[in-house]
């Protein structure tokens, strides 16, 4: 048995990331986190025993990101940039490897979403199996979802 | 540079500077109180609205007081209203867990093409509203009811009858948007499985 928790703990950044690449905004982007979270948490006594945690935390807030991109497609807000939080490095090192995580999370934002949902999970580290499980696509699809989400997002990162 | 290797770079960028689980946790905690307040001030002002209904009703029932009855009847206009706010908050507690992201846009489009078809019950409840409020107008002038109870009553309910055209004529047209929008992703993500 799952507990809430341990939901936050094992999935709580991740969860962050996938919110950042919905939501430029750092604010909406908070809110967003919190609607996934209660999502979940709401949806917890429906996990079957047995059933795999991840994609049962990824689809809900997949579900919950795109459901906030046609509020805000409708609120119309300008995008701003994602700030990760700054980490001991030199200010140098720190600088470069912010502007890298900044121009992919934005690279990320502007995929269409279908590409953008695997590619996020690809970066979580899920498998295959667990993706098509979370998205409710068979494993094949997600295959050619990941390579052309792949493709687009060399050409968004050369080009900025 | 292999294809898991430009994967693998692309996930040290993606995961670099991960937020606190603590902050996490203390900002859903916070969310949770909110959400759980709001929740139940918009189920109690539909119920008090609703009790409010059913007692006007059942004294118009009771006696037979003209302007007893017209009453009531501007509140039983009120329901298809009442039922509106109530989908519109079912709509809120909606899980959307256990489909897929193409299921969850196509049931949504369903419950925003459901919401506009109801909006005809609040054009019914400003026109029954006007209605009332003639009667009253009527009733005052040939010495059926007050005429401090008509001066008081028709402008309120004009007055809200107007309030309620102008509010389904937005709610309309805002509506109308979200079903287009929605139309917008759905067709998104249909495209890549062409």
């Amino acid at each position: 048995m799952h507990t809430f928790e341990t939901i936050i703990r094992t999935y709580g950044p991740a969860l962050a990331r996938i919110a950042s690449s919905y939501e430029a905004d750092r604010a909406l982007r908070e809110d967003l986190l919190q609607e996934m979270l209660l999502a979940i948490h709401r949806a917890l006594p429906t996990l079957r025993d047995g059933a795999s945690l991840a994609p049962f935390v990824f689809c809900i807030a997949h579900n919950r990101g795109v459901t906030h991109v046609l509020r805000e497609r409708a609120a119309r807000r300008n995008a701003v940039q994602f700030e990760p939080r700054d980490s001991p490095k030199t200010p140098e090192e720190s600088r470069i490897e912010t502007d890298r995580t900044r121009r992919l999370h934005a690279a990320v934002r502007r995929l269409p979403l279908p590409y953008r949902q695997v590619i996020t999970l690809v970066l979580e580290e899920l498998s295959h199996q667990e993706i098509a499980e979370a998205l409710g696509i068979s494993i094949s699809n997600v295959g050619v979802r990941v390579s052309r989400a792949k493709d687009q997002l060399k050409e968004l990162l050369r080009d900025e | 540079m292999t294809n898991d290797d430009y994967i693998a770079l692309l996930r040290r960028d993606w995961q670099r500077d991960p937020p606190s689980q603590d902050t996490i946790a203390r900002g859903f905690a916070r969310h949770r109180r909110w959400v759980l307040w709001s929740v139940v001030g918009g189920l109690l002002g539909t119920i008090a609205v609703l009790a409010a209904c059913i007692s006007m009703a059942q004294m118009a029932f009771a006696g037979h007081d003209a302007l007893l009855d017209t009453s009531a009847l501007a509140f039983v206009a009120a329901v298809p209203v009442i039922l509106f706010g109530l989908v519109a908050l079912r709509g809120r507690l909606r899980l959307g867990y256990d489909q897929t992201s193409l299921g969850l846009l196509r049931q949504t489009r369903d419950r925003v093409e459901t919401m506009r078809r109801m909006l005809v019950g609040a054009r019914w409840c400003a026109a029954i509203l006007t209605a009332a409020a003639m009667a009253v107008g009527l009733l005052a002038a040939t010495a059926h009811a007050s005429p401090s109870s008509a001066f008081l009553l028709v402008p309120l309910w004009s007055g809200t009858a107007a309030a309620v055209w102008l509010w389904q004529a937005w709610r309309a047209r805002e509506l109308a948007n979200r079903v287009a929008r929605l139309d917008a992703v759905i067709a998104e993500f249909e495209a890549v499985d062409c």
